[in-house]
């Protein structure tokens, strides 16, 4: 997956677990566990939702890496 | 706008691929070709000889008396598995469950995905059951009917299984549901809402409905090849028994429902993803 992401930190500084952000961003916490352990790249919405709940950039928080 | 040169380079780049592609295609169709002719020669042999009508006759009354009188014991069999197995994985989730309430995330989330895994093979295997449990009784029923080595009492315990099958489906369906619904508050609907699948999966999030999509896909293609080989096979025993022309019939029309529901619903999306690029704002992919 070339898409970096630090959301666990994020989610981490606003203090909630992946339910709880899963609420917030309106996605199930599966989604978030898999976001955070790179097995699945967000779509543009999502990502736009996450960051503005977690008060960032997208860019703050996913980047893209090319493949080698 | 592409230019010249961007053109060029895609034509060659498709005569590459398809020059690649080429080999392996010929030698596939040389093979199914050659597969067929032989088949069908052999096919031909065999008819020489016999009575098609008597073979099949003969063949449809052994095959049809056995299966009568023994599929209801193999429903029960494999009935107990399936309900039984689906009980116990329910019991061992809910019971997890009170305990999975003080995990940390990636402990929770282990112990979500072996719990989803576990009431996930409970629900195929019940799908799996109903289905042959459905099959089996439409055998019963067909030997009562037309051969006379068919026991009345296994095509009534037959028909007991099946109603058996499917109110024990609908209810274990429903506990299944009805916990993950407490495991992820998110999903919403009833298993006796006659929408409820449409419910459920517009309750699914963006990951969760492009699985479903891809694993739908999928069916779509191996029921494609299923119907291929379907045809093959009934055409080719339709030469050496009389088997009527029902079941490539039946084949043809699904592969042909298969096609055409398909090519429907790719219009459709691709119609209502137009429609929404000119307005403001509005979901493409509702159902």
């Amino acid at each position: 997956m070339p898409l970096r992401n630090h959301l666990k930190e994020y989610r981490v500084r606003l203090d909630v677990n992946q339910q709880q952000m899963g609420q917030l961003v309106g996605t199930s916490r599966q989604t978030i566990s898999q976001i955070e352990r790179g097995d699945y790249s967000p779509s543009v919405t999502l990502a736009l939702k996450i960051a503005k709940v977690c008060n960032a950039k997208v860019e703050d928080i996913f980047q893209y890496e090319e493949e080698e | 706008m592409k230019t010249e040169n961007e053109m060029m380079t895609k034509e060659q780049e498709n005569i590459q691929q398809n020059k690649k592609a080429k080999g392996p295609f010929i030698a596939i169709i040389c093979c199914a070709c050659l597969l067929g002719g032989f088949l069908g020669g052999f096919g031909t042999w065999l008819q020489s000889g016999y009575d098609k009508g008597e073979m099949a006759a003969w063949l449809g009354e052994r095959i049809g008396t056995i299966a009568g009188n023994g599929l209801p014991v193999l429903m029960l069999i494999v009935s107990v598995i399936a309900f039984g197995y689906m009980a116990w994985a329910l019991k061992k989730s809910k019971e997890e469950w009170k305990q999975a309430q003080n995990y940390d995330d990636e402990a929770f989330e282990i112990w979500n995905e072996t719990s989803d895994k576990r009431i996930g093979t409970g629900m195929n295997l019940i799908s799996y059951v109903t289905i042959f449990n459905y099959f089996s009784f439409s055998v019963s029923f067909y030997a009562d009917i037309y051969y006379d080595g068919m026991s009345h009492l296994m095509l009534l315990f037959a028909l007991i299984m099946l109603i058996v099958t499917i109110v024990a489906s609908v209810t274990q369906q429903k506990n299944a549901v009805d916990f993950l619904k407490i495991v992820n508050p998110e999903k919403s609907g009833s298993v006796y809402d006659m929408k409820f699948q449409k419910k459920w999966i517009e309750s699914c999030d963006e990951m969760e409905q492009q699985m479903i999509y891809k694993a739908a896909f999928h069916a779509y293609k191996v029921t494609n090849y299923l119907c291929l080989t379907l045809w093959t096979v009934f055409t080719v025993l339709a030469m050496v028994l009389k088997i009527s022309l029902w079941p490539v019939t039946i084949v043809s029309a699904i592969w042909m429902t298969l096609a055409v529901s398909y090519a429907a619903e790719s219009k459709r999306l691709s119609k209502s993803q137009n429609e929404a690029g000119s307005a403001a704002g509005g979901n493409p992919l509702s159902f």
